[in-house]
């Protein structure tokens, strides 16, 4: 039965898919269809549990069925033509690209490797075990969202979590998983589909597979990719939510907007911290409003991003009774103290060097020294190519990487330590570096689709193809 | 009318190149294979750069190995003169390299190549028979110190039951053998549907659920003095899981169940 659920949900997610667009390529569809559809998913447990359904497979079952064949019957006219666009693919020399093919082996290897260690072993992570795994256990076990648990404060820190991440586990358990740990290798792969679609639309195959290649190896992250932890799974929202978002504002291809949008949804609806990424995307569209004058977009999206992170305080306020107060001391001010302790692990987490226990550069490897590389050699290109080329390049991407950032670093110089009850150094060391995670896409994207990059990938395309 | 004008003749173009043609086709694959030979001395090149420190760490947890059991003093001092070699092995360059990937050292060889070995190992043990085939609860054995305890409060006790946990102080607290027992976030996941309380934090937010206790769990001979009865001291387990209330008869222990 788990297959069928699993299948199910890559149905629905496609099935939306299609309601969007016709034109998908393979990464697109085996990347985005699982985290729409497990966007969804999760969606429908919490309806359940508002109405007071208890969850079961048929339950399951039948909504799926129902969302899948309304979302197929209300496109059927569109779809129709889908079979006549559908061209088979060519098997010429010329199209076989040996780097790319190269590349991906070492992909496919170490995505192999980290999947059966993730497959074989139970979860074990401190933070999984008195959270995220006993959640999802017990709501299919007890058929709902607020367990028991929450009556003796035993659901622990995740339960007050919007319930994305937990929810996909107690989906595999409704539909008899033995561990929920498939869950993050489905993640794992709509990551790394989803990132090399997004670069694939402005570079080569090659440099696409090289820098999902970067993306996958960075070593905290791939670590992650046998863990049951919600940073990976957060990652490919952010990921595709900012990189789609990007790709409709560099290309106006409508599609990209509501992939973005849906998966903006996912970003609130997996982690409330991530709404740095929600003000990184508002300010965004805010210049996308004040450039076309375009409202209704904007609007949109803002619904989409907004909209979850509402429902699910309301949810923890009027059901749960939880409210997340007090975890900010804004009071602080200026406290050189903090701004030491704080600066001097992002300094050695962008830039490598040891700080406390963490060193920057074995945990992401080069990802961000790459990024400030490239982004110093298109400053200097500035002369060369002008102000304006290099201004407007990826300049969404920019934005999204430093506004975002800038917020993240607010959230933990003024996050209150007390509440959190550890202190700063350990809270840099455990959530701030695996909120980093976020941010990887993001600058892999640009590193490998900034103007000076894309120009040197097109100079080794002209030679592989000996243009 | 307009005079048609003269079609501008056409300037002889240099016949693109076809890749399909032999000739093309061979350059076609020497220009990727090109490629594919810079890509492959780039991981070469990282991997070699990041085979020493990487061999240090296994140099490293191998003396130590030795050192407790002082079995093999020759092999040590061999461990030391390598590992001296090793340190030795720096400059610019290298440390420049090393400093942004040997984390990916760490990943190809640690994470994946000695994972998949150590799962492959075990595979073949039950495949020559020399082990049963590993269920959820022998692999969570493996990895979770305290999960036969565990597993012995789960069949000792009623699914009512309520936990009082024993302290989190230093001799529970960060050791891989008791995990976090002290802490009952983390054991409701192994115990569900039973409740658990832990001890000095139960009255902070629901002293209901102290009253409701029905089991201590003694580890390291402590909990003894929740118990409403006296055990007999030379009868006194230094792990097990006792009513709260009554003596069980006789004792329960792990080891004498």
């Amino acid at each position: 039965m788990l297959t069928v659920g699993i299948i199910l949900c890559y149905l629905l997610g496609l099935s939306l898919m299609l309601a969007i667009s016709r034109k998908y390529s393979l990464a697109e569809v085996v990347g985005f269809s699982f985290l729409i559809g497990m966007l969804v998913e999760t969606f429908f447990l919490f309806v359940l549990d508002v109405i007071g359904l208890q969850y079961s497979q048929g339950i399951l079952i039948g909504l799926n069925v129902l969302v899948i064949a309304a979302a197929l019957g209300l496109n059927y006219k569109n779809l129709l033509t889908l079979k006549d666009e559908i061209k088979a693919p060519e098997f010429g020399l010329k199209n076989i690209n040996l780097p790319a093919i190269f590349i991906f082996c070492f992909i496919a290897y170490l995505f192999y490797g980290i999947t059966v260690k993730c497959l074989f072993w139970p979860p074990t992570e401190h933070d999984t075990i008195g959270s995220f795994d006993k959640l999802g256990r017990i709501m299919a076990l007890e058929g709902k969202l607020k367990i028991s648990l929450f009556q003796y404060d035993l659901q622990g820190a995740g339960g007050l979590y919007p319930p994305l991440y937990h929810g996909s586990f107690a989906y595999v358990y409704i539909f008899g998983a033995e561990m929920p740990k498939i869950i993050t290798t489905l993640f794992f792969v709509s990551l790394l589909t989803t990132f090399y679609s997004a670069v694939r639309n402005f570079v080569g195959s090659t440099a696409a597979m090289l820098a999902t290649f970067i993306l996958m190896l960075t070593p905290e992250l791939f670590s992650h990719a046998a863990l049951s932890l919600g940073n990976l799974p957060t990652t490919a929202y952010v990921s595709g939510a900012v990189l789609a978002t990007i790709t409709w504002l560099e290309r106006r291809e409508d599609k990209y907007f509501w992939l973005g949008a849906l998966c903006m949804a996912g970003v609130i609806w997996i982690r409330s911290d991530t709404i740095v990424f929600i003000a990184a995307a508002l300010l965004v569209l805010g210049i996308y409003f004040l450039q076309t004058k375009d409202w209704k977009k904007p609007l949109i999206y803002s619904a989409f991003a907004v909209g979850p992170f509402i429902i699910w305080n309301l949810y923890l306020k009027l059901k749960i009774g939880a409210e997340q107060a007090g975890k900010f001391d804004l009071g602080i001010g200026y406290n050189s103290e903090r701004m030491d302790v704080v600066g001097g692990y992002v300094k050695s987490f962008l830039f490598g060097g040891q700080h406390g226990a963490v060193d920057g550069g074995q945990l992401y490897g080069l990802v961000f020294v790459l990024f400030f590389l490239l982004l110093i050699i298109n400053l200097v290109s500035i002369y060369k190519v002008g102000f304006k080329t290099i201004l407007h390049d990826k300049q969404s991407a920019l934005l999204f990487f430093f506004v975002s950032f800038a917020l993240y670093f607010a959230v933990f110089y003024f996050i209150n330590t007390k509440v959190q009850n550890a202190p700063i150094a350990s809270l840099m060391e455990s959530s701030f570096k695996r909120g980093m995670f976020f941010f990887i896409p993001i600058v892999v994207f640009y590193t490998f689709t900034n103007h000076a990059a894309t120009w040197a990938f097109e100079k080794l395309e002209g030679f592989r193809m000996g243009r | 009318m307009a005079k048609q004008q003269p079609k501008p003749p056409v300037p002889p173009q240099r016949k693109k190149t076809d890749t399909t043609s032999e000739g093309g086709a061979f350059t076609y694959l020497w220009r990727n294979l090109a490629i594919v030979a810079v890509l492959g001395i780039l991981f070469l090149l990282v991997d070699k750069v990041n085979e020493g420190p990487g061999k240090m760490q296994e140099l490293y947890g191998e003396y130590q190995q030795l050192a407790q059991t002082r079995s093999n003093p020759a092999r040590m001092d061999e461990i030391a003169a390598e590992f001296q070699k090793l340190q030795g092995d720096t400059g610019a360059f290298k440390e420049a390299l090393r400093r942004y990937t040997r984390g990916y050292y760490w990943v190809t060889h640690d994470v994946v190549k000695k994972n998949l070995e150590q799962i492959n190992e075990l595979n073949e043990k039950v495949e020559n028979g020399q082990m049963k085939p590993l269920t959820l609860e022998d692999k969570m054995g493996y990895k979770v110190g305290v999960y036969p305890l565990i597993k012995y409060l789960n069949e000792t006790t009623p699914k009512d039951a309520v936990i009082l946990l024993p302290p989190g102080d230093s001799l529970l607290s960060n050791t891989s053998k008791w995990n976090f027992v002290y802490d009952p976030e983390w054991m409701e996941y192994f115990i569900y549907p039973r409740l658990c309380v832990a001890t000095g934090r139960a009255d902070e937010k629901h002293p209901e659920l102290l009253k409701k206790v029905t089991h201590v769990l003694i580890v390291q001979g402590r909990g003894y003095d929740k118990l409403k009865y006296d055990v007999p001291v030379d009868q006194r387990p230094s792990e097990a899981v006792l009513p709260i209330d009554h003596p069980p008869a006789p004792v329960q222990t792990q080891t004498n169940p």
